[in-house]
């Protein structure tokens, strides 16, 4: 019953793409095929790109946090402390 | 150990390292931005080319020089190979640092040059910002490229100059490089959408 | 991040002699500080500037529109082409000039460094950059009213061709120089952006953990990260219509083979994801204020920071929602239909856990609380009238209506002048050192909400009658005429509020000099900037404070205090 339900729902969600049959659109008048197409790659790659790196920043820090927590603690110099590159603030 | 009532451990907390260090992790974030700039200027260029009628390029314009082109790349690649080299030679404190360096400031100055002078020929030849979508958007996109790796070539310089001085700490060395990656690794995705 | 002790770039100590004992002059103390303090009030007092000018915007437009043609006190008979440029740098300023510097920037450098017990940002010249490449763009930008053919009159969404071409928007110079203004704008908030997600991540106390960082900075740091990912495309249009306008360029001109399609889909990339940038600091800061006055721990912590990350990805597969009129694929235009209801989840689920929150809590109604209460309140009308605009076959016929107009001042006046007016409540004693008046405070409230709700009720109802906006004069169209009545409602509603925002700028000034004074914690407070002087020095606390606990344990079983702050050490170390 429930997988019966679930396959419904997906076959009306599935007639979702087929949206352009319907005329009532108000794009449909567009020529140009390679152009809508242009809009769907480029909506797609503008959302995945900026996902895509917070994604693998995050990843990587986690790598990052989980090696200095496996390396055995040192207690660091105060010398290193302040050492931060001329553009941070610091003595 | 023994927990409070909330369950943390006693005990006086220490302050440690940063995981990354505050310009490193800045430069990323300013590099995450830059990735999105040119995000949003090749997406325009993908749908400034969807609409052409006739094709892409457009007839009658003058050829954009992709031979050459592929040169300059590999020009610029090297260039990201030789900071990559020189980095290396830093961390172990050898004296190859500075030759490498050097060597990748060059190429990436051979680069800006090499680019002008075809911007050169191709203005002789009719090309210009307003001589339709392919001036426009060709001198938008490899422009704004080409501003970043001006900037990026002053930004190697003064690590240059920070290093012939013995002064050059990796906190200033490393961002310099996220940048100067950036800056290589943009160009051959530019390089397949606008050139080929 | 399991453990987030991190290293402070130099010692304490060292710092407050270097800068706490010598006196510098009023130029290079509060004009060219770094003091992050000094540049949250420059952001704050700049922004309340934006905000009186964007309200006298909306006075004159507003009275044009009840009594069309006639002069309006204090402006005079309104243009066409002056009315369009009113519309238009009223939605401009009061998006980019008050929200994002009054929520973000000023409440972001202000607490940012307070509240995770650190001196400064770790950038502190890059801020002062980002606030003066800020003030630059308030300056062209108010400076674009005054050249010839007057303000940019294209709509604050700034569409081509009609921007692209002075042709046909009449304002070519206002244009370019509103173009110029609205980019900078986003250069000063992207600095910001850096600095603050740098701050948080590298400089917090000792022993402050990811799940012990107050609330409001959280959101205002996932505000930060959507708004440095989404604002390339923007800032690359940007670029392109610039080059459209001043060079003779055609990227968005269909004549010459562009497409004007194009700057939507870039503008509303950045556009959409701005709402939540806006919106999440003013979720931040009443989650702060409502746990301070329920005397209770905010419910469930972490439940509201995951759902508050997913509001940051969803938004990102909203924003084609703003074209479906505009002629995008219908097969697109399904799936955001769909993701524009999903994101609606998250908002939701987050006001409940509020509410959550406020369930069995000993309620104080101080002035802070009633704005925070009044946001959930409001907010939740904003969102709901969302969803219809979000089904893209109603939004066929709302769209451009006033029910769209309405809709997004139900969102943006909850976030951007309650969710400020929260805060500011909240924090001036410790900005300024004094309590605010509370009676002047409640009278205040209560003359605001009442004279909003009569603005903007009256124009959902214009709107569902298929009133559009942007329009001069609705006496020449003879279906609408009709209802002059609601549009004369809403305008008087203004000017009410209008006018009690005098007794907020009176009670402010007033506060500063003759308030009581406050003390370090006079709402009994946890997080840690309530552990400072109140207004703080120069580098914030004489010696870094360690946090040993949550930024939300009020009424802890057990305690004789209601209140726990997260720098007292816990009450008894153990016997060994």
């Amino acid at each position: 019953m429930r997988a019966a339900r679930a396959v419904m729902g997906s076959a009306v969600l599935a007639m979702a793409w087929a949206a352009n049959l319907a005329y009532a659109c108000p794009s449909c008048a567009s020529p140009l095929e390679e152009n809508r197409q242009a809009f769907v790659d480029t909506t797609i790659f503008l959302t995945v790109v900026p996902l895509t790196m917070m994604g693998g920043f995050v990843w990587w820090l986690r790598r990052k946090v989980r090696e200095r927590d496996d390396a055995p603690e040192i207690a660091v110099p105060q010398s290193m402390l302040r050492d931060a590159g001329r553009f941070s603030k610091g003595p | 150990m023994p927990d409070d009532a909330l369950g943390r451990p006693y005990g006086v907390p220490v302050r440690r390292e940063p995981v990354v260090p505050n310009g490193v992790l800045g430069m990323l974030i300013f590099v995450a931005t830059e990735v999105m700039f040119f995000s949003g200027l090749i997406s325009a260029f993908v749908i400034g080319k969807s609409n052409a009628i006739g094709g892409w390029p457009p007839p009658g314009q003058p050829r954009l020089p992709v031979e050459e082109t592929a040169l300059n790349t590999a020009a610029l690649l090297a260039s990201g190979v030789a900071l990559y080299f020189a980095n290396r030679a830093f961390r172990k404190d050898s004296p190859s640092v500075k030759p490498l360096l050097g060597l990748a400031i060059a190429l990436g100055g051979f680069f800006v040059l090499f680019q002008g002078a075809e911007w050169v020929a191709l203005i002789g030849e009719g090309l210009t910002l307003t001589s339709g979508q392919l001036g426009g958007f060709f001198y938008l996109l490899v422009g704004t490229h080409a501003l970043h790796v001006v900037a990026g070539f002053i930004i190697l310089l003064y690590t240059y100059q920070r290093l012939s001085h013995h002064d050059l700490d990796r906190f200033t060395f490393w961002p310099a490089q996220i940048f100067w990656y950036f800056v290589v690794g943009v160009w051959p995705i530019l390089y397949w959408q606008v050139y080929l | 991040m399991a453990e987030a002790g991190t290293v402070d770039t130099h010692d304490a100590p060292a710092h407050d002699a270097e800068h706490g004992h010598h006196e510098q002059s009023f130029l290079s103390k509060y004009i060219f500080s770094t003091d992050h303090k000094i540049i949250a009030m420059q952001y704050m007092f700049t922004g309340i500037v934006m905000a009186l000018i964007g309200g006298y915007m909306s006075y004159a437009f507003r009275m044009q529109l009840a009594f069309p043609g006639e002069s309006v006190p204090g402006y005079g008979v309104v243009s066409q082409g002056e009315y369009n440029s009113l519309v238009t740098n009223h939605g401009t300023i009061m998006i980019f000039w008050v929200a994002m510097p009054m929520l973000i920037a000023a409440f972001g450098n202000y607490l940012i460094p307070l509240m995770i017990g650190a001196d400064d940002m770790v950038f502190p010249r890059i801020n002062r950059l980002s606030y003066q490449i800020f003030l630059i763009s308030a300056i062209i930008l108010i400076v674009s009213f005054f050249v010839p053919g007057g303000g940019f009159g294209g709509a604050w969404t700034s569409y081509p061709p009609l921007s692209a071409n002075a042709e046909y928007n009449l304002t070519p110079y206002g244009a370019t120089f509103w173009l110029v203004a609205v980019a900078l704008e986003f250069v000063a908030f992207l600095l910001g952006g850096i600095n603050f997600i740098t701050t948080l991540m590298n400089s917090r106390a000792p022993g402050m953990r990811m799940h012990d960082i107050p609330m409001v900075l959280w959101m205002i740091i996932i505000a930060s990260i959507l708004f440095m990912a989404s604002v390339g495309p923007l800032i690359a249009g940007a670029v392109m219509l610039f080059m459209d306008q001043v060079v003779g360029t055609g990227f968005f001109d269909p004549d010459r083979g562009g497409d004007p399609v194009l700057w939507q889909h870039l503008f509303w990339f950045f556009g959409h994801p701005e709402v939540y940038v806006v919106l999440l600091p003013a979720m931040g800061i009443v989650a702060e204020i409502i746990c301070t006055f329920a005397r209770k721990k905010l419910f469930n912590y972490k439940l509201i920071l995951y759902t508050a990350f997913a509001t940051g990805i969803i938004s990102f597969f909203v924003w084609a929602h703003h074209q479906f009129v505009a002629g995008i694929d219908p097969r697109m235009a399904n799936v955001f239909t769909i993701t524009t209801l999903i994101i609606s989840i998250p908002i939701a689920e987050m006001l409940f856990l509020y509410i959550a929150t406020l369930y069995g809590g000993s309620i104080r109604l101080t002035t802070p609380m009633l704005w925070a209460l009044s946001f959930i309140a409001e907010f939740l009308i904003g969102g709901i009238t969302g969803i219809f605009l979000g089904a893209s076959g109603s939004d066929i016929y709302f769209h451009d209506t006033y029910f769209v107009l309405a809709h997004f001042h139900y969102t943006f006046f909850p976030i951007a002048i309650i969710g400020f007016f929260a805060g500011i409540t909240y924090w001036f004693p410790k900005m300024f050192g004094r309590m605010m008046n509370d009676s002047l405070g409640k009278i205040h409230f209560w003359g605001t909400i009442i004279a909003f709700n009569f603005i903007f009720i009256p124009l959902f109802i214009l709107g569902a009658a298929g009133q559009h906006r942007r329009i001069y004069n609705f006496q020449n169209f003879p279906d609408l005429a009709g209802m002059q009545d609601l549009r004369v409602i809403a305008t008087s509603a203004l000017l009410v509020m209008l006018v009690f925002q005098a007794i907020f700028l009176f009670n402010f000034v007033y506060s500063l000099f003759k308030g009581k004074p406050a003390g370090k914690n006079p709402w009994k407070a946890n997080t840690l900037e309530w552990t400072a002087d109140s207004p703080p020095p120069h580098g914030n606390w004489p010696e870094l404070p360690n946090c040993y606990r949550g930024p939300y344990e009020y009424s802890v079983p057990g305690r004789e205090d209601d209140y726990w702050p997260q720098d007292v050490p816990p009450d008894t170390a153990p016997a060994e």
